[in-house]
């Protein structure tokens, strides 16, 4: 029902019926009464606010991005920061200062390009790098190698240059069309200088060998006086490095073919191609949100063997069905499939309900879970519609109860909002351990398409109150049945260990509560050790690991939840399973193996990219890209 | 960042933290980024536990919002491709692995193949088909021993058959796996999600299988081709835009009070006017500096005949004045309109309805750009904006989209730009959010009008209601729709119509307690305490803890001399909310009513004690400790102490005489007679100074003759005379 039911008014209606009292009162009593004048709340009247911003009307261009002040636009950033984090300003200081650097004038006149390094780099500055000998391989094969900086060299294996050798470096990032990207993470500020951990990542292509260098930077910096404003870079001391090289660059890289297989649709170019910020324009609010929660599924939707996709798109725009053609490419079936559903979609399944040999298609539809049967053929009939009164994400399909039948897991994440309009951030509360969220589902299937809801019956109702954003069923104690792993939202995750078909939450002991902005869940063996692993991806935040390390954050708070926001920030984790039949046990892996770092994650999954027997990793991040270059 | 309140009963953090995500939705509205243009991340596995960052030299950094990743063999090449679901332009992108590419002339079908690319890592693929299981088998685990010249055992390699994970992906059913080079042969052996172990024997590689449960061996399967080529091109697959200069909107959004003052013969008249569509009206935002503004109303002048043909008209409406970055008035504008001879009506648009048109893009856009000229919109008969308009778009389009609109396809089909199906019925806008948006910016009338559209709509839903239970639903809907509108005008004073909708939200719902209150106080204020007794007892009968409902009871009941049912209301409602001590003084004079003068005192006490400014307490507490017959309700010296207080707090002559009068009556309880006879003649000094021809002359009089004679007062109604 798209109308809420509470009055938002109550407050006003207590102050007029108190003036009605009152008269009341007067009427009634006698001369000595009639002095009261206790007239406890006044009718509120609502107050013009006064309009102080001023509107600036343009002569519209169709098709250029307008104009934006740069002043105000600082102006409103400095008021987003509702804290005054004196550290957030020096950070944002030395990041513009390394902005420059990254993109230095090199195509211009050579003294440019010096000025403008200058304008950063004291003219006295060093740059502390690890001697030839501190590198270590690591890894070697045909396709990369890969070198680091042993840990345990000592200082000594530091060599210092000038500033020139940060010059040239960025000459030849420049020269061969790589680039150099900075991220500053940690910061320590002190009275006469401030210094910041800076994470960079470097990437030299060459046509026989692409070098990626990953490292982390301590920078030394000039405070700000009010005679120089910008900060001066003293000194740059590299920590530890990384250094990847591709000896065949052909053999590693993969190939975007999207344009090829897709472009003989009239979707691809019209409703793919543009970004959901380019529909935000053009759509009206009432048919998608900003977000761009819209799933896949590949599957084989017409049992030829080859894999065909379902993709989910925003109100407005249908999903569509992409189904592959001999010759590699695929052909737009939405329609003649009947699943060009125009709701806003979030995430699908192909699975085979019925065990008639076909898959089925289930897609969340807010709030609606949405599930039509296949011929067989790639056509599709709506068979169900289930009401779940949530904010549904990520679906999980598994056969919990090994009756035969795939049972399906739907991630709840925020309350069902009473508005339609209101879909905007969700409201954790607590922000590092929120247990407001919605509720997650096991619908298990009874045949038929019929299904019924036995989460609490399960078991699955321990902890189901948090921002659910993916689920992935797994059999992590190898004895026979599926377990399920939960991502969750702001604070905790859920690891429920089936026993028979009830479960129980060991998130706690197996210690993968994994305590962060749960978005995304894989599971692989990645050591191959027999056992299955954990990888769940978070949101890594500079800012939050800024904020979070320093003595003002949260001054109110107890120091477990200073802990936790300083966990949440850490990004992806990576749990390595240690556990035994009797003991279930995870190992937190996340920093040894270095994978933590997938910036604002969303999905993440493991992939052989070679075909050398071990599991990789990928990682699609970032949240909100919108016209504005500038960052929240 | 604002800190987060540690639970959601911590009121004093909540509503910051609330602005503080409010403040980020409002910036993004915006075109802020938020964590944008983030590189994607790939790592490498280096078999020693650890991984390295390949994120660039594997290419699938792209700097898209990324969501969904799947793993699918696409090609069949026999390595994983990815396809990826982004937020930002290109939405898909379908990447091709190049460990084995056709051009290195690999044929999966032929089986002798790994002899002609030994230097490349091989692979087996298997698809499975359950029986006893779940047909898909997800839930599978396939392990696979690899055997290779080396005495050395591995152990097995494990993957697992899974529908759903990472994030809102689900990934090929094939099951791949990655060998290495060294490796010969393999053996699987699967778990099936029945949690059965089954051997499949011995398997060759480079070759993909089909698993089938109970069948114990493996199938060989081929697709029916080659492998195809697929060409790279990503500069191909890149971000479009989209056309938004024209959108028309699913629903009808009802316009908010635009005013302005309109031109004439080349000049501000001094004509004030508000548009109220009752027939197809195109407002038009325009300023005379912009140049495709006026090239854009010309057109419209010219086919102006044509326009009124299709019985449409155009408001063009002026910014001039409101700009600050341009240096024109709004005579330029009107001088404009005049030289073109613009046949509609045209004026210049005050701030307050900018605002408000802006207010109105907020609600109806995900994407607030700063309104710009020309903004055109597209009303009906209605007065409801059908259509907006980013630019200038000319009389075809305009009469092509009246057409649209008139016909019979509905406003969500038309406002779709793909064919497709849609599953849910259409969305409303909630007129009563909108209304709320209105109100904290200040535009109480408008915030009335949504409320007041708000209930009309759930009227006309409800009136194409079939199903009984559904209807009932809506009632409830319709009753609180009503209620909030009376409300809202209740707190603007209009009392008379405020009570109107209160009535008709007790007509959709009888039993709407707030409504049933409200009306039956505002009948009781309008002097109907019958009608507003009858309503506050049923109020009180759906609701025992309404205590406004109470409150209001017992005044009424009290206005027509029902005083025992006052008193009974009022002490219920003092049960309910015991910090309302306001009700003590009530609850005291009810019981002086019905001469329960014992009850009383404690009430007046604790009224006193609430408000020491309480004239009327104070009064008739002294009173009684003055007079009251009763020997231990009388205290003569807490009454002067009382008197002397009620002295101090006289705003006015009646009330200083009322004072003096009940200071003497304590000076005589006490004995002090000389006193008493002195301030009661003070008191007829006041009393011949306001020169009041009073009955209370010879009252006083008697007084004074008592206390002459050392007779103290004695009065058995607590009310003071």
């Amino acid at each position: 029902m798209p109308y809420q039911s509470r009055s938002p008014h109550s407050t006003i209606r207590f102050a007029v019926l108190a003036s009605c009292c009152w008269l009341l009162i007067g009427l009634a009593c006698g001369l000595g009464c009639r002095q009261d004048s206790k007239t406890p709340v006044t009718p509120v009247r609502a107050q013009k606010t006064a309009k102080t911003t001023s509107i600036s009307l343009r002569p519209l261009d169709r098709n250029q991005a307008n104009h934006i002040n740069t002043i105000a636009n600082l102006a409103n950033k400095q008021a987003a920061h509702h804290d005054n984090w004196d550290s957030e300003t020096l950070a944002e200081l030395a990041s513009q200062q390394l902005s420059e650097l990254s993109h230095l004038p090199f195509d211009q006149p050579q003294d440019r390009a010096v000025a403008a390094f200058q304008a950063v780099v004291a003219t006295n500055a060093t740059m502390d790098n690890w001697q030839p000998n501190a590198w270590h391989v690591h890894y070697s094969d045909a396709t990369l190698q890969v070198t680091r900086t042993d840990p345990s060299a000592t200082a000594n294996a530091h060599r210092s240059d000038t500033s020139a050798v940060l010059m040239d470096l960025l000459r030849s990032i420049h020269d061969s069309q790589g680039r150099i990207k900075f991220k500053i993470v940690h910061i320590d500020v002190s009275d006469a200088s401030f210094s910041t951990l800076v994470r960079t990542e470097i990437y030299l292509p060459s046509e026989s060998n692409v070098r990626q260098q990953t490292t982390h930077w301590t920078c030394t910096w000039t405070l700000p006086s009010e005679r120089k404003s910008a900060v001066q870079l003293q000194r740059v001391q590299v920590e530890d490095a990384e250094q990847v090289t591709s000896r065949a660059p052909d053999q590693l890289h993969f190939q975007d073919v999207t344009a090829n297989v897709l472009s003989g649709n009239a979707s691809y170019e019209r409703q793919m191609l543009p970004g959901i910020p380019e529909w935000m324009n053009a759509a009206p609010k009432e048919f998608m949100s900003q977000f761009g929660y819209h799933g896949m599924a590949v599957g084989d939707v017409n049992g030829d063997g080859l894999d065909d996709i379902y993709v989910c798109d925003a109100g407005g725009l249908p999903n569509r069905l992409y189904v592959q053609q001999l010759d590699g490419t695929a052909k737009d079936m939405s329609a003649a499939a009947g699943v060009d559903f125009l709701d806003d979609s979030v995430g699908a399944l192909l699975i085979d309900l019925d065990n008639d040999g076909d898959q089925d298609l289930v897609v969340g539809v807010d709030p609606v879970l949405q599930i039509a049967e296949s011929d067989g053929q790639g056509r599709f009939t709506l068979r169900k519609s289930l009401d779940l009164n949530t904010e549904s994400f990520s679906l999980a399909a598994a056969d919990f109860d090994q009756d035969g039948l795939t049972d399906i897991y739907v991630c709840g994440y925020n309350l069902r909002k009473k508005d339609p309009t209101d879909r905007g951030l969700p409201f954790p509360v607590p922000y590092f351990d929120a247990t407001n969220g919605g509720r997650n589902f096991l619908l298990k299937n009874q045949g038929h398409f019929e299904f019924t809801d036995v989460t609490s019956q399960v078991g699955l109702d321990q902890n189901n109150n948090r921002f659910s954003m993916a689920a992935a069923w797994q059999d992590f104690d190898n004895d026979g049945d599926q377990d399920l792993y939960v991502a969750n939202d702001f604070g905790r995750n859920n690891l429920y260990r089936n026993d028979g078909g009830q479960f129980q939450d060991i998130a706690g002991p197996a210690q993968v509560e994994d305590h962060a902005s749960g978005m995304s869940v894989a599971w692989a063996d990645y050591d191959r050790d027999g056992q299955l692993d954990l990888y769940v991806g978070n949101m890594f935040s500079a800012a939050g690991n800024r904020i979070t390390y320093q003595r003002q954050f949260a001054p109110q708070a107890h120091s477990q939840a200073v802990g936790w926001m300083q966990r949440m920030a850490r990004g992806n984790s990576l749990f390595r399973n240690v556990g035994s039949n009797q003991n279930s046990r995870f190992e937190d892996a996340s920093l040894s193996a270095g994978v933590n770092m997938g910036r604002w994650a969303w999905g993440c999954l493991f992939v052989d990219f070679t075909n050398d027997g071990w599991q990789d990793l990928v990682v699609a991040n970032g949240y909100l890209t919108n016209e504005f270059q500038d960052d929240l | 960042m604002s800190h987060s309140p540690a639970n959601l009963q911590d009121q004093s953090t909540l509503p910051e933290y609330r602005a503080a995500w409010q403040a980020t939705m409002k910036l993004l509205r915006e075109g802020r980024s938020f964590s944008g243009r983030e590189r994607n991340c790939a790592f490498w596995n280096c078999q020693d536990g650890t991984f390295a960052n390949v994120s660039s030299v594997t290419g699938l950094d792209f700097a898209d919002d990324g969501r969904a990743v799947c793993a699918s063999d696409w090609d069949l090449d026999g390595d994983v491709d990815l396809w990826l679901h982004n937020r930002t332009g290109p939405r898909l992108r379908l990447l091709l692995n190049p460990t084995i590419s056709p051009n290195r002339s690999h044929d999966s079908n032929d089986d002798t193949s790994a002899t002609t690319t030994s230097a490349a890592n091989r692979f087996v693929a298997f698809r499975l088909q359950g029986t006893a299981s779940n047909r898909d088998a997800i839930g599978a685990r396939i392990e696979v021993s690899l055997s290779d010249n080396s005495a050395e055992k591995q152990p097995p390699l494990i993957r697992c058959l899974s529908a759903g994970d990472g994030f809102l992906s689900q990934s090929s059913k094939w099951v791949p796996f990655g060998v290495g080079q060294k490796a010969k042969q393999a053996t699987v052996r699967v778990r099936w999600p029945n949690g059965q172990f089954e051997d499949f024997g011995t398997v060759s590689l480079n070759q993909r299988y089909e698993l089938i449960e109970g069948q114990g061996s493996p199938q060989v399967w081929r697709p029916d081709r080659s492998i195809p080529k697929l060409i790279a091109n990503a500069d191909a697959n890149a971000a479009r835009r989209v056309d938004a200069s024209r959108i028309i909107l699913p629903t009808p959004f009802p316009l908010p009070k635009i005013t302005y003052q309109s031109f004439a013969n080349g000049a501000l008249s001094k004509d004030n006017r508000e548009i109220r569509a009752n027939q197809p009206t195109l407002l038009t935002l325009w300023a005379s500096w912009c140049e495709p503004c006026v090239a854009e109303l010309s057109e419209f002048a010219e086919a102006g005949q044509q326009l009124t043909q299709h019985n449409m008209r155009v408001i063009a409406l002026a910014v001039d004045h409101l700009d600050q970055s341009h240096n024109s008035q709004s005579t330029a504008a009107a001088n404009i309109l005049q030289r073109i001879d613009f046949p509609f009506d045209a004026g210049a648009v005050d701030r307050e309805s900018i605002d408000k048109l802006e207010l109105a893009h907020s609600i109806l856009f995900n994407r607030q750009k700063p309104l710009a000229v020309p903004t055109s919109y597209l009303l009906d008969s209605q007065n409801r904006i059908c259509a907006v308009y980013h630019g200038p778009m000319g009389v075809e389009q305009l009469l092509a989209d009246l057409e649209l609109l008139q016909s019979e396809t509905s406003r969500r089909d038309l406002a779709t730009r793909f064919p497709g199906r849609w599953l849910a019925p259409q969305r409303q806008i909630l007129l009563r959010a909108v209304s709320r948006l209105f109100k904290n910016n200040g535009y109480a009338e408008d915030a009335a009008a949504y409320l007041k559209q708000d209930a009309e709509a759930l009227q006309h839903i409800r009136a194409n209601l079939t199903d009984e239970n559904a209807r009932q639903q809506f009632d409830q809907q319709i009753a609180e729709a009503y209620f909030n509108l009376g409300a809202e005008l209740l707190a603007a004073n209009e009392w008379s119509e405020a009570a109107e909708y209160f009535q008709q939200a007790i007509a959709a719902n009888n039993a709407h307690v707030d409504s049933l209150v409200n009306l039956g106080s505002l009948l009781a204020k309008a002097k109907q305490p019958q009608q507003a007794i009858r309503l506050l007892e049923r109020a009180v009968s759906l609701d025992k803890n309404a205590f406004e409902a109470r409150v209001n009871l017992a005044g009424t009941s009290l206005s027509v001399g029902r005083f025992a049912d006052a008193l009974e209301q009022y002490q219920a409602a003092l049960n309910i909310r015991p910090d309302a001590t306001w009700l003590h003084a009530r609850i005291a004079r009810t019981c002086l009513e019905t001469n329960q003068i014992q009850s009383a005192v404690p009430h007046l006490q604790a009224a006193i004690q609430t408000d020491e400014n309480d004239f009327a307490s104070t009064l008739c507490l002294a009173w009684i400790q003055a007079t009251n017959p009763d020997n231990a309700l009388r205290d003569g010296t807490h009454a002067t102490e009382l008197a002397r207080r009620l002295a101090d707090m006289a705003a006015n002559d009646s009330q200083r005489l009322m004072a003096a009068d009940v200071l003497a009556a304590a000076h005589a309880e006490n004995q002090e007679f000389d006193q008493a006879i002195a301030t009661l003649q003070d008191a007829k000094r006041l009393l011949d100074n306001a020169k009041r021809n009073s009955n209370l002359e010879p009252m006083l009089r008697q007084r004074l003759q008592q206390f002459q004679a050392n007779e103290p007062i004695r009065d058995t109604d607590g009310r003071y005379p």
